[in-house]
């Protein structure tokens, strides 16, 4: 059975269809690409899977929830972990902070135990900076540790983001736009550690990418979008060649 | 890059003595000061340091509310207030000081939680709008339920009795608050350690990611209001023992925007902060008072100082210093130390 099983979704602003009957899946360790012009609905997609937009029709499956059931602070517990396409991090604190607070939902302890700093919270902090210290040294952060996020470089906050979403653990990835605002070079190295962190955590990898050589590059599957429909769907040699894929960026040929 | 040995898994701050890092000369030099000012000075300045330290204790709730978790509140001398009101009333029924010092705390902390609810829907402006009212009708609480308050007359607060002992001199309630500030200060320091801390941050810089997290974002908030109301009762009930008297003028929107002048001064998101900030606000009207007293004949009391000082002093800190007198001290420090020292914090 798939991870992730999206079942006819649709979603409306006023009288928008941004979503219209969208369905597909992603697999246990697969790395799925979601590509599509502007405004197609992919991160509207996204937003519904992860519980900040409510969709007006259908259904999101994961891991055997009913995630339109839950609230968007239930799901990473469930394994479902997120970036976002303009970064979201906790700009006021530093890097290890913000890693950190993806540690959250492995958090074991009580408020008063927390305030007494007892042995139970001393060695799960303990516990949670080996975790995270595992993830600098996967994603290579470990120069801007202690480093308040406004003073980081754009890049630099985007793999920071990375970071605090695998520290959740998560089965399920998902990346919104991994590549925006980064040049060539460091396309090239997202597409490298994408590979990386679906390998070495065996987690899945959903992703909204502009990029085609990254999506080419890293991608098991690819769903194209186009108008808030699927229109396409197969492995990155099939969409290239896709005629439907084709009119939806250039337009009716 | 040096990982392994910058994190060894952090232990820097999972130790007191990491905690203070390279202050902590200069921290232990203050707290042998501290410790020998009353065995020198029994007077005015005695009791003034006792009130760095009880606006310290609420100073450190307000932070945890507004520098941490990033909600205002103008209600803070409510909670001082119901601490004040709660910890005299217990005594006065013979339950102890102890006792009354409990029940400050604890339900001055369910008032927060109360205060709370309807907080949770608001933010910014309106969020003070309604703290400033919760601050009024507890102004109007206190002046008209007698029986428990004594009204617009006040009531008269014994000394503080534990057993036998009386904690009636200076000095003791000096020691007291202190060592009650010190505990509060090292609650908030392992607040800031530990992931509920670490999630009030989260919720003041992004609540979509902090709910992305899996941080409940109104219960954290609860949290952070019952924790500042706690420690704000906690210093009402301190208050009202140094003092020995209250009557609702004390607890007035004024205490309240003290407060706020107190942490905006010594630096939004910083415990060190609050106690620059609490020194600030108890000894900078002392310092002007006297600075005018040179340039005009005699003691004469100038009406009106106290909010024009600190008023000037907000603006010159918002303009030339936001990050305030924490942020001073700081580089104040990197300065002496000189660049050999090198490195953050």
């Amino acid at each position: 059975m798939a991870l992730l099983e999206i079942n006819d979704l649709s979603l409306q602003f006023g009288g928008l269809k941004a979503v219209d009957g969208v369905s597909f899946s992603v697999k246990e360790n697969e790395i799925l690409a979601i590509i599509g012009p502007n405004g197609a609905g992919k991160t509207t997609v996204f937003n519904a899977v992860s519980r900040i937009y409510r969709p007006s029709h259908g259904s999101i499956r994961f891991a055997g929830e009913e995630l339109t059931r839950l609230r968007s602070d239930q799901l990473p517990r469930l394994g479902l972990a997120r970036t976002f396409q303009n970064i979201e991090l906790f700009a006021g604190t530093t890097v290890l902070s913000n890693i950190l607070l993806g540690c959250h939902v492995h958090r074991r302890t009580g408020l008063i135990a927390e305030l007494l700093f007892l042995p139970s919270a001393r060695r799960q902090e303990i516990a949670f900076r080996a975790q995270v210290e595992e993830l600098v040294d996967l994603l290579d952060l470990g120069a801007y540790l202690h480093t308040e996020i406004t003073s980081l470089p754009y890049g630099v906050r985007k793999t920071v983001e990375l970071a605090r979403a695998l520290a959740i653990r998560p089965r399920l990835l998902l990346l919104d736009e991994p590549s925006s605002g980064l040049n060539v070079e460091e396309t090239a190295h997202v597409g490298e550690l994408i590979g990386r962190i679906r390998d070495s955590f065996r987690t899945a990898v959903a992703m909204v990418e502009h990029d085609m050589s990254l999506v080419n590059g890293v991608s098991d599957r690819v769903v194209a979008l186009d108008a808030g429909r699927v229109v396409a769907e197969g492995s990155p040699d099939e969409i290239r060649n896709n005629d439907a894929v084709k009119s939806a960026y250039l337009g009716v040929t | 890059m040096s990982k392994k040995s910058e994190l060894v898994t952090g232990v820097r701050d999972l130790t007191l003595a990491g905690l203070l890092g390279r202050q902590r000369p200069v921290a232990i030099a203050l707290l042998v000061a501290l410790a020998v000012v009353p065995c020198f000075h029994s007077g005015y300045w005695l009791s003034q340091l006792t009130f760095v330290a009880i606006y310290a204790i609420a100073g450190f709730g307000l932070q945890i509310l507004l520098g941490f978790a990033g909600q205002v509140s103008l209600g803070q001398a409510a909670f001082l207030a119901s601490g004040a009101y709660v910890s005299a009333y217990v005594e006065r029924i013979g339950l102890g000081a102890p006792l009354g010092f409990a029940a400050a705390i604890f339900l001055t902390a369910g008032l927060g939680l109360l205060v709370a609810l309807p907080a949770l829907r608001m933010a910014g402006l309106y969020l003070a709008i309604a703290t400033m009212s919760f601050g009024f009708i507890v102004e109007e609480v206190m002046a008209r339920w007698t029986s428990v308050t004594g009204g617009n007359a006040g009531i008269a607060i014994p000394a503080i009795k534990l057993g036998s002992l009386s904690l009636g001199q200076p000095w003791q309630i000096y020691y007291l608050s202190w060592a009650l500030a010190l505990v509060v200060l090292l609650i908030s320091a392992n607040l800031l350690r530990t992931p509920i801390g670490r999630a009030m941050l989260a919720i003041r810089d992004s609540e979509i990611a902090a709910r992305s997290s899996g941080i409940r974002v109104s219960r954290i908030k609860a949290v952070a209001f019952g924790l500042s109301a706690a420690f704000a009762g906690l210093a009402g009930a301190l208050y009202s023992h140094a003092i020995g008297f209250i009557s609702p003028d004390q607890f007035t929107i004024a205490m309240s925007l003290d407060l706020l002048v107190m942490i905006l001064i010594g630096g939004l998101g910083t415990l060190r902060g609050v106690l620059l900030g609490a020194v600030f606000l108890v000894v900078s009207p002392e310092l002007f008072q006297q600075l005018i007293g040179l340039f005009t004949s005699g003691n004469t009391e100038v009406a009106g100082l106290r909010p024009l000082l600190f008023g000037v002093s907000l603006i010159f800190v918002l303009l030339f210093q936001p990050d305030g007198i924490d942020a001073m001290v700081t580089r104040i420090g990197e300065w002496v130390a000189g660049p050999a020292a090198g490195g953050k914090r």
